[in-house]
């Protein structure tokens, strides 16, 4: 009899027995018989998907009861490779594997955040904590200046984003092609990595109805604590003290309200997931089908994200010698959003409802007194002078009145149809499509309370729909042979077309009564009676490649594995289009050589390099074009074009070491490599003097990534109650920017942020002002000053920054600007631990990032007092400097800042580092007599927390801001600016696992 | 299989199809125009300086005229911290005026640098027109940019002149000024008599520019000589002083070049400063006028109530006027402002060269040349306008008698502030004048909740130049004027 851990049958189970080709499979009850061929004691081989293969030496009589260990790592045999699978043994690229299960366990709920923490030299950052926000994923770093997300191919069908409408629990694998043998075969698109999903599939045999239900509770987590009105009026009172006024703030505090806005706008968020399948099949037949529901609120009132999906996986062998199938996921999703753009003032700065209720004095009442409605300027009976509480907008009256929906339907998938002519051949057809129309829709009425009493013709409703289509259509010969038992021969031909067209359509309205403000049931455009806007444009792009591999593996102890892809781009001009990118690599199998064969506690070692060239084609459609615009009746250049663009070509090489020792219960992982990309397509410097148009490319920086790669994992069966399953992994990076376009450095600005380009420096390296502590008084401004006796800094006070003359040329300005963090991590690293005891289950898994520094541009709003009448945290009020010796961080409160201290300086700069428990989950299985009984074949219950513990030093929201591309428009440009965001929320789920 | 590559922008032009029809070209120029109005309903980019022109923000705001206003004392703190001359290079004010004026001139070397000539359909005659306004539209902007930043990069394309890194010195940018508004003038008819181009640049306004050119650089004869060639157009004050400013005047004869400004258009060619403007509740109560200036107008003058709103007068909507909309003052500006919804959609030409202006230059000149007569005279029409719909006008402005050139000066001085105020002048006159380092000067009884003198740590003398944007020197690697 076979069983799992807990006891239970496995049916179908292969049992082989070793050297022979005599085998069998086990019945539903888990039992079975096999006569023996030849001599006992024989080996005989047990081997079950998602299970560790067990070889038993069988004495020749008795019962044989068998146990099988889950495998929740995954050592596969098999591997998912580009256009193809591989034998794992055989991969001479840098791969990393993922489990679907693994996925599933996160509790994320979508495909990209599940993907945290689960192979090295992935890095994946939420960008924020908005329901329904897709995560950033980089692998092995930034390798561009332009876009840096990888290719996601699922089941065939390419894609760059949209990763939120895949639901985790649909994913059997992915496989993450991180290195150019690995990715080469993707040519044009692979320069930043490529992630294979391959979505469930049935089992023969092995009928199963499957349910997921998980409720979860999520809170906001590291929101600051503002200040009080008391402590806002004092220290209004001395700032205006400080810059010599005699104005004074006349209010009393203890007849003010003292709000607490964050509290008005944040709430405890509900998420529900539900996931039903169906899986199971014939011999010939396969099925998977499924359907999943997400209802999760954000924790701003009046955010949310819904999603709908179903999915169908079936293929079938019509003949013996021909397989169709199709895999096709159609959903629904709906992103509720508040308001998320500022007033403007910073751009990319804080969402709407956020930054307003960190920046709206607690001085303001929610609600007006008089009318009921809600505050919007402070109201002017309350204060001797409302001028002094600012001119924010009531957050929850955003939250509540301006938010708009914006929703996709996807329809995902691919049909095919795969020949076998004769034993060594197999030819492939894939026509792919991916489908989306999405809609924004979003109604702009009047706000009871606001300071602007709309017109009916100012009020509007915004639409818009886009349908995009990507099609593809893939042909794939395959040929493999063992020649003479030891030369294994494969090779790959194929062809590929992908096109893609976008169609925009935007239409809005003015012109809507109070009728429509009221009821959502009128806000169309047929009711809409003001004037009538619309507009569309369409999109294009295509590319055409042939691609090649050739593999050979002698004895399965050399490796050897060659590619080349040739890419034609609709994006760049005739005579640049066609790109070619090859790649080389080799492997050897140590382990293998007879010399090893009595190293019986080393089970695997392969060590494999290779190198290889990849490209990038995400710069836009057309870069090779002017492109004009007659908006508004006049005629301006939109985007300056270049026709001499060229491919960006990105070339890598890797070296690994793969191991496993003592049966397979510890398995190392080890990668460096180099990745160089030059003629990086960047943009010229976009100066104001030369117009609002955009300006062209060229082909004009050179950037360097070089890191390592470490996966170890630990697996140990104590005993038939305790198993032990570890997997840590740890990722260097260290990214340096070679050459710039005619050497010339670049400065960006994200707020009073500033990032520069300069060669020899990693990207976006922060750039500012020095500080050298306060001025305690008045005596060592007088004693700061150059050799000619003129003070350095003539505007200071007592109380304000003393900024360093880092040229030593006896003035501070511009050129003493310098390098003043870096917001490169110098690694990342996570750790992944389950532990099994009888019926019980423990997840643990950690996600940390160190060595990187943030740029707190919140910190630049809410702590630094400024003249804007805005709150602050009360940790200014608590550190500022207030007289000799009170502070030697934080500056005086000044209206006037005649120094400036709110300038771009280290000031703002803070560590990055953090550790962070992502999930833990706690579960209990039912004992297969109980499921028994009620004839279910599993069930599971259990208990998880998602980010409820951080270690990090970091003073602002969140630090999880690696990868944060939701910065100003300049993307990876201003990695590690904090321009502030919808904050993380820890949460608390419990869920319940059925399957019968 | 190749021709399923080419791909190609959809519904927009490019550069194998622009500018081969006639239209283009016209549209092309009206782009030139575009930086000089304030139509920008919507765009609220105020940190890259993309929502309005700020031009009455140095002339009004960081002068004694007005004061900044808003919602709240910090409300646009970049605009307070120009009144206080807090100025650091990473003001939005400061982008916005650079941005504007080079959006202008890309867009004038963009047609500049067409060939319009061989274009079918293009009249021979309404090409040279453009190249003429192209020409004067790139004076006007380069001479804004020198005035407020000194040297600066000078991009001619047809002089192969392209290499915005280097800042060109402010003499060599006056020879380019004079030299585009010489081809202006040459290319320009003297006016345009139908409703759709009155508002375009003509020869007497390419004259008149030059003209100030020159008065900013106290070339008085040649200011003089050109002031001439701009009379020759035939020019009048209009009867009423206030129709240069709510619409009714703005082809009588006086305004020399303004921004066009038409209510109730789409796409919209309204001003948003009549939101900027209005008093709070109503729009945004911004450019606050102070007591100084309300003070500064003489007894019965018509002007003020022309150029402000205070108790007592009628709203424009006709309601009575309350001091409690403008909670610092108690006073809102009038100029360029109606009556309109939605409110950030007004109809009134922002005017920038009105024959008032050009006659007290001349004045001006006059009295610096020693020649007070003719300066008296100068002055006298100015004023004889004024004193027609005086309270009284018998007893009220009465005509300057001095002889006396600083007193002459003087009242020079005063008739600009009171005539002009509220359009953009009033900072560059005391800066020319010597007099901001006196006269903004850092007050001991200021009271920024009262609007009272509130000029910070007051003007002083490098802040004759603003600061380059930091953005540009950061990209572009510009050495900053000294003193930021």
């Amino acid at each position: 009899k076979v069983s799992d851990a807990q006891g239970a049958p496995i049916p179908g189970v292969t049992i082989l027995q070793q050297n022979t080709s005599n085998g069998t499979v086990s019945q539903p009850d888990g039992t079975w018989s096999l006569t023996l061929v030849d001599k006992v004691p024989a080996s005989l081989q047990f081997s079950f998907m998602g299970f560790i293969t067990k070889t038993v030496h069988y004495s020749g009589s008795g019962a044989l009861n068998v146990v099988l260990l889950k495998d929740e790592v995954g050592l596969k045999d098999v591997v998912v490779i580009g256009y193809g699978t591989q034998r794992k043994s055989q991969i001479t690229g840098a791969i990393s594997s993922i489990d679907g299960k693994a996925l599933a366990k996160t509790q994320a709920v979508d495909l990209s955040t599940a993907l945290q923490g689960q192979a090295p030299g992935v890095t994946v950052t939420s960008p924020t904590g908005a329901p329904g926000t897709e995560a950033v994923i980089r692998i092995r770093g930034i390798g561009t200046l332009n876009n840096s997300n990888p290719l996601f191919i699922v089941d065939g069908v390419p894609m760059t984003s949209g990763l939120t409408t895949i639901s985790p629990n649909d994913i059997a694998s992915m496989e993450v092609l991180k290195d150019a043998a690995a990715a080469a075969i993707y040519g044009s698109r692979a320069a930043n990595g490529v992630v294979l999903v391959t979505t469930k599939s049935g089992q023969p045999g092995k009928n199963e109805v499957g349910l997921e239900v998980a409720y979860g509770i999520a809170k906001a987590s590291g929101l600051p604590k503002m200040m009080s009105t008391a402590q806002f009026i004092e220290l209004q009172n001395e700032a205006f003290a400080n810059d010599g006024s005699a104005t004074r703030n006349q209010d009393d505090p203890s007849k003010l309200p003292n709000t607490n806005w964050l509290d008005a706008v944040f709430r405890q968020a509900l998420t529900q997931r539900y996931n039903l399948s169906f899986s199971g099949g014939s011999e010939k037949t396969r099925y998977y089908l499924s359907g999943n529901v997400l209802n999760q609120d954000g924790t701003i009132v009046n955010s949310n994200f819904k999603r709908y999906g179903l999915r169908s996986n079936i293929s079938s062998d019509v003949k013996n010698w021909l397989r169709v199938g199709e895999n096709l996921s159609l959903t629904y999703d709906r992103t509720k959003q508040v308001g998320a753009s500022g007033d403007g003032a910073r751009p990319g700065s804080l969402p709407g409802v956020v930054r307003y209720a960190l920046i709206r004095p607690n001085a303001i009442p929610v609600y007006d007194s008089k009318t009921g409605l809600y505050t919007d300027l402070p109201p002017a009976d309350l204060y001797k002078s409302a001028l002094l509480y600012g001119d924010g907008k009531n957050p929850l009256a955003i939250a509540d009145y301006r938010f708009s929906n914006n929703s996709n339907y996807r329809l995902l998938g691919n049909v095919f149809a795969e020949a076998r002519i004769g034993n060594d051949f197999k030819f492939r057809t894939d026509a792919g499509a991916d489908v989306i129309f999405a809609e924004h829709q979003q109604y702009s009425g009047q706000i009871p309370g606001d300071r602007t009493t709309l017109q009916d013709k100012d009020k509007g409703l915004d639409k818009f729909r886009n349908r995009s289509t990507v099609l593809n259509w893939t042909n794939v010969l395959n040929y493999n042979h063992i020649f003479n038992k030891k030369h294994d021969v494969g090779v790959t031909l194929g062809s590929e077309y992908i096109t893609a067209k976008t169609d925009y359509l935007s239409a809005s309205r003015n012109g809507y009564d109070s009728r429509a403000d009221q009821s959502p049931s009128l806000q169309y455009l047929a009711y809409g009676s003001g004037q009538q806007f619309n507009d569309g444009i369409l999109e294009e792009w295509a590319l055409m490649s042939y691609f090649g591999r050739i593999t050979y593996a002698y004895d399965s102890k050399y490796l050897l594995n060659v590619n080349m892809r040739a890419d034609a781009s609709s994006r760049f001009s005739k005579n640049n289009r066609w790109g070619y990118f090859p790649s080389f690599s080799a492997g050897y199998n140590i382990a293998r050589e007879s010399f090893m064969k009595d190293v019986t506690w080393l089970n695997d070692l392969k060590i494999r390099g290779g190198w290889g060239q990849l490209g990038n084609q995400n710069i836009g459609l057309y870069p090779f074009s002017t492109i004009y615009s007659t908006a508004n009746n006049v005629l301006q250049v939109v985007s300056r074009g270049n026709p001499d663009v060229k491919w960006e070509t990105t070339t890598q090489s890797n070296i690994g070491i793969d191991a496993a020792f003592f049966k397979g219960a510890l398995s190392l992982s080890l990668d460096y490599f180099n990745k160089q990309t030059s003629d990086i397509l960047i943009q010229l410097p976009s100066s104001y003097t030369n117009g609002d148009a955009a300006p062209a490319y060229v082909n004009g920086a050179k950037m360097s990534n070089k890191g390592f790669e470490m996966n170890v994992g630990y697996r140990q069966a104590f005993n038939k109650d305790l198993s032990l399953n570890v997997s840590a992994n740890v990722t260097t990076l260290k990214n340096k920017v070679v050459s710039l376009y005619k050497g010339k450095e670049q400065i960006f600005s994200a707020g009073s942020g500033r990032v520069i380009l300069r060669e020899g420096q990693p990207i976006s390296s922060f750039f500012g002002y020095k500080t050298a502590g306060i001025f305690q008084n008045e005596k060592e401004i007088q004693d700061y000053k150059n050799s000619n006796g003129e003070l350095l800094q003539p505007n200071a006070k007592p109380g304000d920054i003393r900024f360093v003359d880092v040229t030593n040329d006896g003035k501070i300005d511009d050129a003493d600007r310098t390098i003043i963090g870096n917001p490169n991590p110098k690694f990342l690293y996570s750790l992944n631990a389950s532990l099994n005891y009888k019926q019980f289950d423990l997840t643990v898994f950690f996600n940390g990032v160190q060595g990187n520094q943030i740029y707190n541009e919140v910190d630049n709003i809410i702590n630094s007092f400024d003249g804007r009448g805005f709150n602050n945290k009360e940790d200014f009020y608590n550190s500022r400097w207030h007289g000799e010796g009170t502070s030697t961080t934080t500056p005086r409160a000044t209206f006037q800042d005649p120094n400036n201290n709110r300038r771009n300086s280290d000031r703002y700069i803070q560590s990055g580092s953090y550790l962070r428990l992502k999930n833990i989950m706690l579960g209990y299985t039912l004992t297969p007599q109980l499921l028994q009984r009620i004839g279910f074949s599993q069930a599971r219950v259990y208990v998880s927390g998602q980010n409820i513990w951080t270690i990090t030093k970091y003073k602002g929201m969140d630090p999880e801001l690696y990868t944060n591309e939701n910065l100003a428009n300049y993307g990876d440009l201003a990695v590690g600016i904090d321009m502030g965001t919808y904050p993380p929320s820890k949460t608390f789920t419990v869920g319940l696992q059925l399957s019968f | 299989c190749s021709k399923q590559l080419e791909k190609y922008p959809q519904g927009k032009l490019t550069e194998d199809n622009v500018f081969t029809q006639p239209n283009d070209f016209l549209m092309a120029i009206d782009a030139a125009y575009v930086p000089l109005t304030n139509r920008f309903r919507g765009e609220w980019d105020w940190d890259n300086g993309s929502s309005i022109p700020r031009d009455w923000v140095i002339g009004d705001v960081m002068s004694d005229d007005a004061v900044k206003g808003g919602g709240s004392l910090g409300d646009q703190e970049d605009m307070r911290r120009m009144q206080t001359f807090s100025i650091f290079p990473e003001n939005n004010n400061v982008v916005g005026v650079w941005r504007f004026n080079y959006k202008g001139i890309d867009a004038a070397n963009t047609l500049l640098t067409q060939d319009g000539s061989k274009v079918p359909g293009l009249d021979a005659a309404l090409w040279k027109r453009m190249q003429g306004e192209a020409y004067f539209l790139r004076a006007f902007y380069y001479f804004r940019l020198v005035v407020n930043f000194g040297d600066i990069p000078l991009l001619i394309p047809e002089k192969q002149l392209k290499d915005n890194t280097v800042r060109t010195p402010v003499a060599q940018v006056y020879e380019q000024i004079e030299s585009d508004l010489k081809q202006a003038i040459s290319l320009l008819p003297p006016a345009y008599n139908d409703n759709d181009n009155y508002h375009r640049a003509t020869s007497g306004a390419a004259h008149a520019l030059l003209a100030k050119t020159y008065l900013y650089r106290s070339r008085w004869q040649d200011c003089l000589n050109e002031i001439v060639e701009v009379e020759k157009n035939n020019y009048i004050l209009t009867d009423k002083f206030e129709d240069n400013f709510n619409g009714v005047g703005e082809r009588a004869g006086e305004i020399i070049f303004a921004a066009r400004h038409d209510a109730g258009k789409a796409p919209s060619q309204g001003s948003i400063l009549n939101a900027v403007f209005a008093p709070q509740g109503k729009g945004w109560g911004f450019e606050i006028p102070t007591q100084d200036l309300v003070n500064e107008f003489e007894t019965g003058d018509p002007r003020r109530a022309a150029t402000l709103f205070m108790q007592g007068d009628k709203y424009l909507d006709g309601s009575n006027y309350d001091p409690a909309w403008s909670p610092l003052t108690g006073y809102n500006v009038r100029k360029f402002m109606s009556n309109v919804s939605p409110i950030d959609d007004g109809g009134v030409d922002f005017v920038y060269i009105r024959l008032a202006d050009v006659i007290l230059w001349k004045a001006e000149c006059h009295a610096n040349l020693n020649m007070p007569d003719q300066a008296k005279a100068d002055l006298e029409r100015v004023r004889a306008r004024a004193r027609k719909y005086a309270a009284n006008p018998a007893a009220n402005l009465p005509a300057v008698t001095t002889s006396d050139k600083a007193a002459l000066l003087k009242a020079i001085q005063h008739e600009r502030r009171v005539e002009l105020a509220f359009e953009g002048h009033r900072y560059y006159d005391l800066v020319r004048w010597d007099l901001a380092k006196t006269v903004l000067a850092k007050a001991a009884d200021a009271d920024p909740l009262k609007g009272y003198h509130d000029y910070g740590n007051g003007w002083q003398s490098f802040n004759k130049l603003l600061p380059i944007p930091q953005r540009e020197t950061d990209l572009l690697g510009l050495k900053q004027n000294p003193g930021y």
